[in-house]
């Protein structure tokens, strides 16, 4: 899920700090925008345009966060969807409603556990790059 | 670019391979899971028929019984119901009303057969009910109006009856949704054509119910949780029109005679003395 990769020149003290923030924010909006997925999305398009005209290390980090949280905000939205559904609407409670929330779950898992890996990693200066993510950013962010 | 699209592909297969993985655990039979609603429901149409059974004498008339049970039988085995899937109970009262209970429960109060001009009249308001029996509407009522907590309390057997009361007020009194109302209304159209007994009737029903429902509107219960019956039985004359036409009687007019005239004693005697479980 996520790859130390080299970046063209080595981040300061302040720029480090600011692109763990980045990750630690998500974090926190995890934390209490649960079960509302859209508050993490919110929370990291923020960040993203308060750094906007910041150093290409803190807005490569920021879009990278801002991506991962798109992404898990679809994907928890059907989940949430799906779930007030059959508890409030009635839908019926299939297999497939039971394996696509234990899949959603793995999925926050191991994206909560990679924010924090990278949140400790970038505070050392180290460019991290999510396997996924990652390529993605590099389209979107120009030095 | 390419990279980035074929991680793109790669997540999407991953997210979806690792859901259908999952998928292939049959969580929902492991945890008993559609077993527990089912007992769930069961439970619930049990503890709300004895609240109806506390404040309504249950008719007994073997003759209105198998008359019921025949129009019944009829629409089930027209619409490849299992028999067993419906259990009608006649209660002594003379609001026009029925109403289903969870578990295939379905209410008919005698007022309810005293105010039906034709067998066939009566059928179509059982089609409908069966029509929310099948289409479940009457757990997602429930559900809505009381809330599942409750619900739960109530087939734990943890509450009061007062609960249980109201929980057969909002089944016989609330409306239901008009798109439930709706759907409903089209199975029955569908129900009665297969049945060989003409829709017109329901939609005759309907319109009388609703012309002289400010007459003496507190009789008219089956009103207040189903409105709109004039346009509803506008709707059903459109409907009919794509159903097929060979209609029948749906069973013998002097059966229907007799039946009426048994429970129109039966209230007539009500109405002289009130009766004792009120």
């Amino acid at each position: 899920m996520v790859e130390k990769n080299n970046f063209p020149y080595v981040p300061n003290e302040y720029e480090s700090e600011k692109a763990s923030n980045s990750y630690l924010l998500s974090l926190i909006a995890i934390m209490t925008g649960f079960p509302i997925p859209l508050f993490n999305l919110i929370a990291a398009v923020i960040f993203y345009f308060g750094n906007k005209r910041g150093t290409y290390f803190v807005r490569w980090h920021c879009m990278q966060v801002l991506i991962a949280q798109a992404i898990t905000m679809i994907v928890n939205s059907i989940a949430v969807y799906w779930a007030v559904g059959v508890l409030v609407w009635n839908f019926t409670l299939t297999n497939n409603f039971i394996s696509f929330i234990l899949t959603v779950a793995i999925f926050n898992i191991i994206e909560f556990i990679a924010t924090i890996y990278s949140a400790i990693q970038t505070r050392k200066g180290k460019h991290i790059s999510w396997l996924i993510f990652g390529p993605l950013t590099d389209l979107l962010v120009k030095e | 670019m390419h990279k980035t699209f074929l991680h793109l592909v790669f997540f999407i297969l991953v997210f979806v391979g690792t859901w259908q993985l999952l998928g292939k655990i049959n969580y929902v039979g492991f945890f008993q899971i559609e077993k527990l609603t089912k007992e769930t429901e069961k439970k619930l149409g049990d503890i709300i028929l004895d609240s109806v059974r506390k404040d309504n004498r249950e008719f007994n008339s073997d003759s209105v019984d198998a008359y019921v049970e025949n129009i019944k039988q009829k629409l089930c085995k027209a619409n490849n119901f299992p028999d067993s899937s419906i259990t009608i109970y006649i209660f002594e009262n003379d609001n026009v009303n029925a109403f289903a209970l969870p578990n295939g429960q379905l209410v008919i109060y005698t007022g309810l057969i005293d105010y039906c001009e034709t067998p066939e009249e009566l059928c179509g308001v059982i089609a409908h009910e069966m029509a929310h029996i099948e289409h479940h509407d009457i757990m997602k009522k429930l559900t809505r109006e009381v809330g599942i907590s409750m619900l739960l309390t109530l087939a734990g057997g943890a509450s009061s009856g007062g609960i249980g009361k109201e929980v057969v007020k909002i089944i016989s009194s609330t409306a239901f949704d008009r798109e439930q109302e709706s759907e409903a209304d089209k199975s029955a159209v569908k129900y009665m054509s297969k049945a060989g007994v003409d829709p017109e009737n329901l939609a005759n029903f309907l319109f009388r119910l609703s012309r002289e429902k400010n007459d003496i509107p507190k009789q008219f219960e089956w009103l207040s949780n189903h409105p709109n019956s004039k346009n509803r039985a506008s709707e059903i004359l459109i409907l009919r029109k794509n159903e097929n036409h060979h209609f029948e009687k749906v069973l013998s007019e002097k059966g229907w005679l007799a039946i009426k005239k048994i429970v129109d004693e039966s209230l007539n005697k009500g109405r002289n003395h009130s009766h004792p479980n009120k």
